[in-house]
């Protein structure tokens, strides 16, 4: 038994003396979640001063109540971060074609006056062809508007036909009892359409997280960081997994070698060969996983539950081998495991909400979403991570990610055995 | 002592090893000589137990192979015929890794090290990655990892393929040094020169079999003073055939359309007589084999190891 021990550790210290000299691949791996999410994190959130502004030119040719509640709407508390609204009277298509805004919203004249009467009127939103996303964004929101006032020249008829008469008339300031009369209406009316009306129609998970911060005594995250820590854990699982296979094509690198065929000349079994390399891919998948757990850490500048953590670390790392050597123990030769294991991955990582958090993903993605392991990976690290969940919150992550692991690692054993088999035969 | 009992080995159709039995004694070079797919590496593969045989067994002192492949591979040392290292680490290193998988550690492991370096002429260049020792100091660190152990017996699958002179001098000056301290080594080539100055006893095999085995002098008693005569040219084979049968001291060992193999009587005279009395024939090349292991071969398979 000892003897045997001797040898599988002989041959994990020779695989991990070789990851060292030659640890460029891992390292790369390694490197990838960092930068990726590093880089949307910046791209998008910025050194701390919130995401970048939509420039957003508004032509107004009504100048009535619904052009100055339109105007409002970008510059409300809520907007105002993503929106640097500019009141323009002429010239907003010039300022889009030379680049300095995004998008041009154009009211038409009479805009208010068809609105009361509930005739049709037609916003114009002018895209800046050279952005893609921030144009998108006014779109989405001046949707949203035009919608919400359509909506609103219904359900607000009566208190807005106590108004109409002084429009015509092109009054300039309202009797304060009218005023009064009208607000009262419009609250009534607005307080019992809420629920239907504002529903939560777009969920930001940045909000969220603003929400949990303020009840702490941490440091608020910023935004920069927030968008770092919502993409990293999917990237890192991604990583993971990768980094799973990289290192477990270590069996078929020295199966075309020939070590792999002349250590088994030597007095070691079949099985202690893939032992020693289940556990060189799980010990270094482990010490990259609290690398790149301790690094999170340090940008959201709190800790997680430990506990929580090294289970779920466990279980990932079994699943991780498992996939590894299941994947290799299938493949003839690495250039056949490099082709499975990318398609596999990469299918997995999407399904699984990886890259892409799976509430911008389709419904039939989102059922699909739990046959993968990386969701239960990327949701259990989210859960620890950015709700600051604890052992408890994690479990069924764990189980599943624990069970599929060890199922995939017997089967893998079995997969490899065969190869090792042949490779040594070859 | 090793002893191969009648092992044999099929792939499909093919019989790859027929029926094969040797003995190597403590301390001898037995030589598996013969040309490329003729069985040699099978056999090497089932003698260290990684090969399942059909048929027959190995047995090493009292050890059942097949029995105990584990007891008999820690004894046991392999060179295979590809390099096989780790070409990040150094020699030092590689052969730390080998001789840690034996069991040996600490002092008795880093003098192990020391000697085998030193045996290949290695220790100066110890701390280098392999990467870029040239292809006969890779040869020489291959050799050196299936001695690092001190094995009792050594099997030795072609270790001299395509290395310069002076590598394969002190190659086979290693394995006799090997031997000289009482291990028995298997050593399997298809080159003539080193089965001729560097194995006690031969076996020369062919499509799997052992066609002839023995001292060196034994075998080339086999072949007496009989000279090998190749003639290259066109031929009816049937004519051909008659015509030699005719000439006395001649006897055809191959008949081809463009090749005949003749055995001649006694050395010299009577290839001079031979080629006097086939001068009718379109012979366009003739080649005069004298007696060795090559025209042994010739004698018992109809070509040249080469071929």
């Amino acid at each position: 038994m000892g003897r045997r021990l001797g040898s599988v550790s002989a041959l994990v210290a020779k695989d991990l003396l070789r990851q060292f000299r030659a640890p460029l691949g891992t390292v790369l791996i390694l490197i990838f979640p960092l930068v990726f999410s590093g880089l949307l994190a910046v791209s998008f959130g910025g050194p701390g001063k919130g995401v970048p502004k939509v420039r957003l030119l508004i032509e107004d040719h009504d100048g009535g109540i619904v052009g100055n509640l339109i105007r409002s709407a970008f510059t409300a508390e809520q907007a105002a971060p993503y929106f640097d609204l500019e009141v323009v009277k002429e010239g907003g298509r010039e300022r889009i074609e030379d680049g300095s805004a995004s998008a041009l919203l154009r009211l038409p004249k009479h805009l208010t006056r068809d609105l009361l009467h509930r005739r049709p009127a037609t916003l114009e939103l002018v895209k800046n062809p050279a952005e893609t996303i921030l144009p998108e964004v006014a779109e989405q929101v001046s949707l949203v508007l035009a919608e919400v006032l359509g909506s609103a020249a219904y359900v607000l008829d009566e208190p807005l036909g106590v108004l109409q008469p002084y429009l015509d008339e092109d009054v300039e300031a309202l009797p304060d009892a009218t005023v009064a009369t009208v607000a009262m209406a419009i609250n009534q009316v607005v307080g019992r359409a809420e629920p239907y009306v504002f529903p939560s129609v777009i969920k930001l998970e940045t909000v969220s997280l603003a929400e949990e911060e303020e009840g702490s005594d941490a440091p608020a995250a910023s935004v920069t960081a927030s968008i770092f820590l919502t993409i990293f854990p999917g990237i890192a699982v991604f990583a993971l997994f990768t980094l799973g296979d990289h290192l477990m094509r270590d069996l078929l690198k020295e199966k075309a070698l020939g070590t792999l065929r002349r250590q088994l000349f030597g007095p070691i079994g079949t099985g202690h060969l893939i032992l020693s390399k289940v556990l060189t891919t799980a010990l270094i998948a482990g010490l990259s996983l609290i690398l790149l757990a301790a690094i999170a850490g340090w940008v959201a500048e709190r800790g997680v539950s430990l506990p929580g953590f090294l289970a779920l670390s466990l279980a990932l790392i079994l699943a991780v081998t498992g996939s590894a050597a299941v994947i290799n123990g299938f493949a003839a030769d690495e250039r056949q495991a490099t082709t499975i294991g990318s398609v596999i991955y990469l299918v997995m990582a999407f399904s699984g909400g990886s890259f892409i958090s799976l509430e911008g993903m389709p419904r039939s993605v989102q059922a699909i979403a739990p046959f993968s392991p990386f969701y239960w990976g990327t949701e259990g690290f989210k859960t620890l991570l950015l709700s600051r969940g604890s052992l408890a919150d994690v479990v069924p992550n764990i189980g599943v990610l624990a069970t599929l692991g060890l199922v995939l690692l017997f089967f893998g054993a079995f997969l490899l055995r065969r190869s090792v088999r042949q490779g040594a035969l070859a | 002592m090793i002893q191969v009992e009648n092992l044999s080995k099929r792939f499909g159709d093919i019989r790859a090893v027929d029926g094969i039995s040797f003995r190597v004694e403590k301390g001898e070079i037995y030589g598996l000589l013969g040309p490329n797919g003729a069985g040699k590496t099978t056999t090497m593969s089932m003698m260290t137990g990684l090969l399942e045989p059909d048929e027959g067994r190995v047995r090493f002192r009292s050890l059942d192979v097949a029995a105990d492949p584990i007891a008999f591979r820690q004894q046991l040392g392999v060179v295979p015929q590809e390099i096989a290292l780790y070409e990040d680490l150094t020699a030092q290193e590689n052969l730390r890794f080998w001789g840690s998988l034996y069991g040996l550690g600490g002092k008795e492991l880093k003098r192990a090290v020391q000697e085998v370096l030193e045996m290949v002429g290695l220790s100066g260049r110890s701390l280098e990655p392999v990467k870029r020792f040239s292809g006969g100091m890779k040869r020489r660190l291959n050799l050196s990892l299936g001695l690092v152990h001190k094995p009792q017996a050594v099997l030795l699958d072609e270790p001299t393929v395509g290395i310069d002179p002076q590598a394969r001098v002190n190659i086979l000056e290693v394995v006799r040094q090997v031997a000289d301290a009482g291990t028995t080594v298997v050593y399997t080539t298809h080159y003539l020169e080193e089965a001729e100055g560097l194995c006690d006893r031969l076996g020369i095999m062919d499509h799997g079999q052992i066609l002839a085995e023995g001292t060196l002098d034994e075998l080339r008693a086999m072949v007496g003073e009989e000279e090998t005569v190749s003639l290259y040219g066109t031929f009816s084979p049937e004519q051909a055939k008659l015509r030699m049968e005719s000439i006395p001291g001649v006897h055809l060992i191959k008949v081809e359309p463009e090749r005949l193999v003749l055995g001649t009587g006694e050395s010299g005279r009577s290839a001079i007589d031979l080629l006097q009395k086939v001068s009718d024939l379109t012979v366009e090349r003739i080649s005069i084999q004298p007696p060795s292991l090559n025209g042994l071969f010739l004698k018992l398979t109809g070509r040249e190891l080469r071929d």
